[in-house]
C-alpha cells in the first residue's frame, strides 16, 4: 500500500501554477518531474493503492517491473522537456502539459480497466490542449481532429471494457486472450493510442502543429502509453507482429517523402513504435524486454531529435528542409546534439538505440522469424537514410540558402545536452539500463557479429544515399495520408454534391410526367449522395475552422486564450486531485 | 564527401573481413552491406518513384479544397 500516486504530483503541480506567481512557474515545471522521478524510483515493486469506485474494486496504482520502467522514463522525459521549454511556454500550456504527463503516469500505474480508461481520456483531452497551444489556426484545427480520433478510440475502449465487465465480471487489467468482441474492442482502443496503421494518421497531422516545446512532450507519452498497454494486455498476439513490421516500414517510407522536419520525425515515431509493437507481438521475455527497452530509449532520443528540430525552427523560423541548408556553421552545437539523437535512433553502436533495438531483432532471429527480422532491418536502413543522412544533409550541410538564425536559449541546449548524455551513457554502459527491464536480460549487444552487421548495414545505406542524393532531395509538397479520409473526403464529396445540385434541380423543375419513372438514378450515386449528406456536417466544420480569415496569428492569445485553457486544465486537475484524495 | 565515402567503404571492407574470419554469419560475407545498399535504393525508389506521384499534393491542398 502506498500513500501517494505519482500522477497526483503532476496534478498538484498544475494546480500550483494557478495560484503561484508566474516567476516561479519555471521552478514548478522543473521541480515536479524531479519529485516524481524520486517518487517512482523509490516505489517498491508490488506496491498498490486499492480503492472502491461506485461499488467497483479498483487499483489506482499497481507497481511492477513493467510499470516501473515506464514510470521512470516518463519522469525523466518530463524533466528534460520541461527544461527545454523553460523559456518557451505559457501558463496554460504548462498546466496542460503537467496534467497530460500525470494522466500518462496514471495509465502506466493503473491496475484495472476503469482507472485506465479514466486516465486514458484525461490524457487525450489534455494532449489535445497541448497541441492547441501551438497557437495557430492550423494547430487549433489539428487539435480538434486529434480529439475526434482519440475520443472515438476511447469510446471503443470503453465499449470493450464494459462488454468485458459484463462477460467476465472482472475489471482486472492483465493479459487478455484475443477471443471475444470485448478484447478486440480493447485492442482497437489501444491501437489508436499506439498509432498502429490504419489508425496512425493523427500523429503526423497533429504533432508538428504543437509549439516547439509541446511537440517534445507529445512525442514522449501518448504512443508509449499505447505500447505499455499493449505490452501488458496483448503480449504474444501474432497480429501485432505483422502490424509492427508494417508500421516500422510505413513510417520510414513516408519519412523519405517528407520535407518538414517535425512531420518527418512524427513518421519516425510510427516507425519506431512499430519495432515495439512487433516485439510485443513476438511475446518472448527477450522480445518484451526489447519493446520496453526501445520505448525507454526512444523517449529519450526522439525527444532529443525533436528538440533539435525545434531549435532549428526557433532559430531559423522554418523547419522545411527545402528552405534550410548550411546551418552547420551557424548552429554547430545543435548539429552535434542532433547527430547524437540521429545515431541513437539509427542504432549506431555506442548509442542507446543500438542496445535497445537489437533486443527485438535478436528476439525475432531466435524465433527464426526471418521475414520479421529482415523487415525490421530494412526499417533501420530507412531510419538511417531519412534522419541521419537526409535531415542532417539538407538542413545543416547542402546548399546554404542564407537563412538567418537567432541564438537558442541556454536552457534548450542544456536539455539537449542532458538527453544526448543519457543516450551515450545507455549506449556505452547498458547494464543499469537492462536492470530496469521487466525480465532479466541475457543478451550481449557488443558481440563482434552484431557490430559487424550493423556497420555493414549503415555504411552502405550512407553510400546509397550519396548515390541517389538528387533523387532523395525533399520537395515542398504535402503527402496525403489516411487522415485524408476525414480531412479531404468530406470536402470532396460535398463539392461533388454541390456540383451535382444544378443537374438535380433541373428534373425537379420539369413536369413530373417528363421524369423517366422507369429509369431511377443509379444506386451508386444515391449511396454517394447519402455519404456526402452524412459527412456534410464534418465538411462544414472543417470549412468553419478554416474561416478565421487568412491573417497570420503571431499572437498566441488570438487563438488559444491561455487563461481559458489554463482554467479548464486547472478545473480538471483540481477535480481529479479531489477524486484521488477521496479514493 | 570523398573522405566520408572512403570511411564508409573502409568500414564495410573491415566488417567483411571480420565476417570471413569469423565464418559466414548470413548467406555470404558482406550480405548486410548489400542489404543496406539495396534497401536504401528500394526505399528511395518506392517513395520517390511510386508514392510521390500518387500521394504528394501542393502544400495548400486542404485549403484549396475548402476554397473550391
Amino acid at each position: 500500500m502506498i500513500e501517494l500516486p505519482t500522477f497526483a504530483i503532476f496534478f498538484a503541480g498544475a494546480a500550483l501554477l494557478g495560484v503561484l506567481p508566474q516567476r516561479v512557474h519555471g521552478a514548478v515545471m522543473l521541480g515536479v518531474p524531479l519529485l516524481a522521478l524520486a517518487h517512482v524510483a523509490t516505489l517498491p515493486l508490488d506496491a498498490s493503492l486499492p480503492a472502491s469506485f461506485f461499488g467497483f474494486d479498483v487499483e489506482v496504482v499497481r507497481v511492477d517491473a513493467l510499470s516501473r520502467a515506464f514510470g521512470i522514463v516518463f519522469a525523466m522525459a518530463a524533466f528534460l522537456a520541461a527544461l527545454y521549454g523553460l523559456r518557451l511556454m505559457r501558463t496554460g500550456e504548462r498546466a496542460a502539459v503537467l496534467v497530460y504527463i500525470g494522466s500518462a503516469l496514471g495509465v502506466v500505474y493503473a491496475g484495472d480497466l476503469l482507472t485506465l480508461f479514466a486516465f486514458w481520456e484525461i490524457k487525450a483531452i489534455t494532449s489535445a490542449a497541448v497541441i492547441a497551444a501551438g497557437a495557430t489556426r492550423w494547430a487549433a484545427q489539428a487539435a480538434l481532429r486529434y480529439l475526434y480520433v482519440h475520443v472515438a478510440g476511447g469510446t471503443v475502449l470503453l465499449a470493450g471494457v464494459l462488454i468485458h465487465l459484463g462477460e467476465t465480471g472482472s475489471l482486472a487489467f492483465d493479459a487478455f486472450a484475443l477471443d471475444s468482441v470485448a478484447t478486440w474492442l480493447i485492442l482497437i482502443g489501444f491501437a489508436v493510442g499506439a498509432a498502429i496503421p490504419p489508425l496512425h494518421a493523427w500523429i503526423a497531422d497533429a504533432y508538428p502543429q504543437a509549439s516547439v516545446a509541446g511537440t517534445v512532450f507529445l512525442s514522449a507519452f501518448t504512443t508509449k502509453a499505447g505500447v505499455y498497454v499493449l505490452a501488458r494486455g496483448f503480449p504474444g498476439v501474432e497480429l501485432l507482429v505483422w502490424l509492427g513490421v508494417i508500421m516500422a516500414l510505413y513510417g520510414v517510407v513516408f519519412a523519405v517523402l517528407e520535407n518538414e522536419i517535425r512531420r518527418l520525425l512524427s513518421y519516425h515515431i510510427v516507425s519506431q513504435v512499430g519495432f515495439m509493437v512487433a516485439a510485443v507481438g513476438l511475446g518472448t521475455e527477450l522480445a518484451l524486454n526489447g519493446a520496453v527497452a526501445h520505448a525507454f530509449a526512444h523517449i529519450i532520443y526522439k525527444g532529443l531529435l525533436l528538440m533539435g528540430a525545434g531549435a532549428v525552427l526557433y532559430a531559423a523560423g522554418t523547419s522545411r528542409l527545402t528552405e534550410l541548408g548550411g546551418l552547420a556553421r551557424k548552429q554547430p552545437w545543435v548539429l552535434v546534439l542532433f547527430l547524437i539523437g540521429a545515431f541513437s535512433i539509427s542504432g549506431v553502436p555506442l548509442f542507446s538505440g543500438f542496445v535497445s533495438k537489437e533486443l527485438s531483432i535478436e528476439a525475432a532471429a531466435l524465433l527464426d522469424r526471418d521475414v520479421v527480422e529482415a523487415g525490421l532491418k530494412l526499417a533501420s536502413v530507412g531510419t538511417f537514410l531519412s534522419i541521419t543522412m537526409k535531415v542532417t544533409w539538407f538542413a545543416w550541410f547542402g546548399t546554404d540558402r542564407g537563412v538567418a538564425v537567432r541564438p537558442v536559449p541556454a536552457s534548450m541546449l542544456t536539455a539537449m545536452g542532458l538527453a544526448a548524455a543519457i543516450n551515450i551513457g545507455i549506449g556505452i554502459y547498458p547494464a543499469p539500463f537492462y536492470d530496469l527491464m521487466p525480465f532479466a536480460v541475457d543478451f550481449e549487444p557488443y558481440a563482434v557479429g552484431q557490430i559487424s552487421t550493423v556497420l555493414q548495414l549503415l555504411a552502405l545505406t550512407a553510400v546509397g544515399f550519396w548515390l541517389l542524393v538528387t533523387v532523395a532531395a525533399p520537395k515542398p509538397a504535402l503527402t496525403l495520408d489516411l487522415d485524408w479520409v476525414y480531412r479531404g473526403l468530406p470536402l470532396v464529396l460535398t463539392r461533388r454534391r454541390a456540383a451535382a445540385a444544378p443537374e438535380a434541380a433541373a428534373p425537379e423543375a420539369a413536369p413530373a410526367a417528363a421524369a423517366p419513372a422507369t429509369n431511377p438514378a443509379p444506386a451508386s450515386s444515391g449511396a454517394r449522395a447519402a455519404v456526402a449528406r452524412a459527412l456534410a456536417p464534418l465538411a462544414a466544420l472543417q470549412t468553419q475552422l478554416a474561416k478565421p480569415s487568412d491573417r497570420s496569428l503571431p499572437n498566441r492569445a488570438d487563438v488559444v486564450p491561455t487563461w481559458a485553457l489554463g482554467s479548464v486544465v486547472l478545473v480538471i486537475a483540481v477535480t481529479l486531485l479531489g477524486l484521488g484524495l477521496v479514493l | 564527401m570523398s573522405r566520408a565515402w572512403i570511411a564508409a567503404i573502409a568500414l564495410v571492407a573491415v566488417s567483411v573481413v571480420v565476417d570471413v574470419v569469423r565464418g559466414v554469419p548470413y548467406l555470404f560475407p558482406g550480405f548486410w552491406a548489400v542489404f543496406g545498399l539495396a534497401g536504401a535504393a528500394l526505399l528511395i525508389g518506392l517513395a520517390k518513384g511510386v508514392l510521390k506521384g500518387l500521394l504528394q499534393r501542393p502544400e495548400d491542398h486542404y485549403e484549396a479544397l475548402r476554397r473550391d
